[in-house]
């Protein structure tokens, strides 16, 4: 009985033994990978850029994870897991994926399509899907290398840029997840947040610095719109004010500003922030036509007014109604740069209407888009209420 | 049967070890190792006298036979009443002041009760005022109660001797607990002595059903042991089955409660403990009131306490006396701190040589900076710190106090700081080790954070190499030895596993005292309601 017991429980040690370590990495040998950039060298060969972690040569001890730093290595290749792999040629660790946060494609790499990178980032359980994908204007390697301003790393930084516009609602929050779900629905058209490079501002203390260190990046990223996707390729362009009509159609507004001028002297003189935005949408067809009846509810404190009129009861009304216009404003002209210029359906309708009308299901993306353009039309209804003025106002007598 | 299979291999291969070492020295030594070695050692035989002959040279030529050179037993000889008598007695177990204003001043003045032909019992009530009296007439007995602080007195003439028990042993006084200190609540715990002991028992339960039933156990020692329990609470065939499991042992000596926990535990193999032992009497009454049965022995402060479920390992004596929410709180803190003594250093080292993915990304890059430079792999650290640990305790354990002090200030700098900042350790590892050995202290009971300690070094070990996965592995095989475990026929794992759900109130909470109305279910079927169920204050307004 016991010799068996030893039998076995030697066997299973010897078990548990043989599988040992396979996947053993220390710390210290990996490259965390933050951030990556792919670009379109020259036809037929990728750049990939890989921001990873710089936590080796710094004094140890204290001031460790203080002064943490980061490198970018680009390799070149046909394809991107080539070229990913190529990096390993410039550093002497592994690059370590999971922890990636966001992948800038370069404005021309975009322009010929990301479906490779974004398949790199999907196929691989080692990356995934929850990275933000960003567009460059210009080489996505430049942007990556931008001067993080209040973090280490800049492609943590950008990544804080990205979240931060739930308050403002000039970009888009989806990851690549999202990315994903909607480049592969009928309309196929997905949005992607837009950076540009800007000239850091002229401060003197900074430039004696880099100018004794030599190689402090000097430009900074800016968010800057977002460009539109349609079938995996770059489409075209939208401004902040124009991504944040899109939000407000697709009714992903979360907090926003809306300021307005209530005297008409030239000067926005109010200014709303918006705490709670819900947009309901309703699509129909009717004889032909495909109304997409949307209804905005805004509600919203007032945080800064200077107008002269005081803020009383009979007022807010004329308050409303202004901010009203104003957003309903925004959102027609949207619409129209969708229709219009664009051509491509940026809402996201396909889908809603696919879920009213299943035969819409059979569509293919350009016939959908044939339907779009001719046919879908918008009724528009926004209704602002203005809950907390900031400071009680009179009573009109 | 899986359970067993780690332990078994290690056990085993230590012990057959040990085995062929020690017969390599006993057969060089002494050759032959006996083989009747099963029966219990006999004591040096001497000319048998089964009874006291009515000859006192006699009786006296026989014990100082039996008391040769023994020179802490004293033969006075006095005369009472013209006629040779004997005081035999052995020296410092007896109350002197007793012996002398209490039994010899009135021995002298009523000599004359010792004539022949006269009754000696209805004498010697009248006579003696003190002490517990007997009359003997066993020699053997006698040669007992001579060791035992008794007073033997041996008159010419009488086959007869008067017994006098007036034990006094240099005692320890009562003292606070030093291993289970409390706050509130009482604060005596057991000494050295068993009467002592028994009488901080019976201070607590004046009721004729709590029995202290008494054995003799080891054949040199001759250890007083006592099995306590409330015969109308207690289960009779526990306490039968504890009786039985105490007489199995045949030993030259007890010396303390230790070794009777190992000698009649129900799973010796096991690193857990099924036997609770507690220097506190108040935790003792507590479980005798429950239906648990008690054990205690002469010279051990301890006493044992059987049927021992796992979860009682994490109950204070002073949850009962602090108000129940603290007391409710601090448990769950108790079970956070258990699984943070156990499962720490294995995560850390699971966490960031495997699965480093599981880890937040700013947590993963300050870690990652923090193990720069540092030479050893990080199991390997997560070992050496807590050995490295262990030895400090153990070092300031046995060391005298004065000495201690000075190993854990150079443990604390030395360990911690200088090798942090020689980059040696990482900090975050001295963090881990810190947190991992103060939480081991918040175990109320030393005896349960002593095997965690030991699964905590098969975590570290397995989950170095199988990552998330070895410890689950070691999780599951140690969570299924624990079910298998029993405790005097009591689940190891209750009111868990089997679920017993109205003893629950004890175990995820400490529920109000006016809401426990009920003993534990498994133990106390016999006399099941503790407390009138009308107890809240307030309700009978």
């Amino acid at each position: 009985m016991f010799t068996n017991f030893k039998r076995a429980s030697v066997f299973l040690l010897m078990m548990l033994m043989l599988v040992g370590c396979w996947d053993w990495n220390e710390l210290n040998t990996l490259a965390i990978v933050i951030g990556a950039a792919v670009d379109k060298e020259k036809p037929g060969v990728l750049e990939v850029t890989v921001q990873t972690v710089k936590t080796g040569g710094k004094p140890s001890g204290e001031q460790a994870g203080q002064t943490t730093n980061f490198i970018n290595t680009s390799g070149k290749g046909s394809t991107v897991f080539a070229a990913a792999r190529n990096t390993s040629v410039d550093i002497s660790r592994r690059n370590y994926w999971p922890h990636a946060q966001v992948v800038v494609m370069g404005d021309k790499y975009a322009r010929e399509g990301i479906i490779s990178a974004v398949d790199f980032f999907n196929r691989d359980p080692q990356r995934r899907t929850t990275v933000y994908f960003i567009l460059a204007e210009g080489p996505g390697k430049k942007l990556l290398s931008s001067k993080a301003k209040t973090e280490d790393l800049t492609a943590m930084e950008l990544k804080e840029y990205i979240k931060q516009t739930e308050r403002t609602g000039y970009g888009v929050t989806d990851t690549l997840r999202e990315f994903n779900q909607q480049s592969e629905s009928i309309s196929g058209v997905s949005l992607l947040n837009k950076f540009r490079l800007k000239k850091e501002a002229p401060d003197e203390a900074s430039q004696g610095a880099s100018a004794s260190t030599g190689q402090q990046p000097k430009e900074e990223a800016v968010l800057d719109g977002t460009g539109v996707f349609y079938n995996y390729k770059l489409a075209g362009y939208l401004t902040t004010l124009e991504t944040r009509a899109v939000n407000w159609l697709r009714d992903k507004i979360k907090s926003t500003i809306i300021s307005i001028d209530i005297n008409k002297d030239g000067q926005d003189d109010l200014t709303l922030e918006v705490n709670k935005s819900k947009t309901n949408l309703k699509p129909i067809i009717k004889g032909g036509k495909y109304i997409m009846s949307a209804k905005v509810e805004i509600d919203g404190d007032i945080v800064e007014y200077s107008g002269k009129q005081e803020l009383t009861e009979l007022f807010l009304p004329k308050i409303n109604k202004q901010i009203a216009d104003k957003v309903a404003k925004e959102i027609n002209n949207v619409f129209r740069v969708a229709k219009e210029e664009l051509g491509l359906d940026i809402f996201g309708y396909a889908d809603k209407y696919a879920n009213q009308y299943p035969f819409l299901l059979d569509l293919n993306n350009s016939d959908w888009h044939k339907i779009f353009k001719d046919q879908v039309e918008l009724e528009l209804t926004v209704d602002v209420k203005v809950r907390f003025t900031g400071k009680s106002y009179k009573k009109s007598d | 049967m899986v359970e067993y299979m780690v332990i078994w291999f290690f056990y085993n291969t230590i012990a057959s070890t040990c085995k062929r070492m020690m017969n390599l020295v006993t057969k060089r030594t002494f050759k032959k190792p006996q083989k009747t070695s099963r029966e219990q050692p006999q004591a040096e035989a001497c000319p048998l006298l089964d009874n006291l002959v009515n000859n006192l040279d006699v009786n006296i030529k026989y014990l100082k036979d039996h008391f040769d050179y023994c020179s802490d037993v004293i033969f006075r000889e006095v005369s009472l009443d013209g006629r040779s008598a004997y005081l035999i007695f052995t020296n410092g177990a007896v109350d002197n002041n007793i012996l002398t204003l209490g039994v010899l001043d009135s021995l002298f003045q009523e000599a004359a009760i010792f004539t022949e032909g006269t009754i000696l019992t209805e004498k010697i009530k009248e006579t003696l005022p003190t002490g517990q009296v007997e009359l003997l007439t066993d020699m053997n007995e006698c040669i007992t109660q001579i060791l035992g602080g008794s007073v033997v007195v041996l008159v010419d003439g009488f086959e007869q001797g008067v017994v006098i028990n007036l034990p006094q042993w240099k005692n320890r006084g009562i003292s606070p607990p030093e291993v289970e200190p409390n706050v509130l609540g009482p604060k005596d715990s057991f000494n050295e002595s068993l009467t002592t002991n028994v009488s901080l028992i019976r201070r607590r339960l004046l009721h004729p059903d709590c029995k202290f039933q008494e054995l003799n156990l080891g054949t040199y020692s001759k250890t007083r042991v006592v099995v306590a329990y409330i015969s109308s609470i207690a289960n009779t065939r526990m306490v039968e089955e504890v009786m039985h499991r105490l007489n199995r042992i045949k030993i030259d000596g007890l010396l303390d409660m230790g070794f009777i926990e190992e000698l009649i535990e129900d799973a010796p193999l096991s690193p857990f403990p099924t036997v609770r032992i507690t220097e506190r009497p108040d935790k003792v009454v507590a479980s005798l009131l429950e239906g648990r049965v008690a054990i205690l022995q002469d010279n051990s402060p301890f006493a044992a306490i059987v049927p021992t479920v796992f979860l009682s390992f994490f109950q204070s004596s002073e949850d009962y006396y602090n108000r129940y929410w603290i007391s409710s709180l601090l448990r769950y803190f108790r079970y956070l701190a258990a699984a943070i003594t156990l499962l720490l250093p294995a995560t850390y080292v699971a966490a960031t040589t495997f699965n480093q993915e599981m880890l937040p990304t700013n947590l993963l890059i300050t870690l990652a900076s923090q193990r720069e430079g540092i030479p050893l792999p990080a199991s390997l650290e997560a070992v050496l710190m807590g050995a490295a640990f262990e030895i400090l305790r153990e070092a300031g354990t046995r060391l005298p106090k004065t000495v201690g002090q000075a190993v854990s200030i150079v443990g604390a700098l030395i360990i911690g700081d200088a090798a942090v900042k020689a980059g040696i350790v990482s900090p975050v590892m001295v963090i881990i080790t810190a947190l991992t050995a103060i939480a081991s202290f918040t175990i109320p009971s030393i005896q349960m954070s002593n095997p965690l300690l030991f699964i905590r070094i098969f975590l570290v070990m397995f989950s170095s190499f199988l990552g998330f996965w070895g410890i689950f592995i070691v999780l599951l095989l140690v969570l299924g030895h624990l079910v298998s475990l029993r405790s005097f026929g009591i689940p190891y794992m209750a009111p868990i596993a089997p679920l017993v759900t109205p003893d629950l109130d004890d175990i995820l909470a400490r529920a109000p005292l006016w809401e426990m109305t009920r003993r534990p279910k498994l133990l106390a079927k016999k006399n099941p309601l503790r407390e009138s169920k009308k107890l809240k204050p307030g309700v009978d307004k």
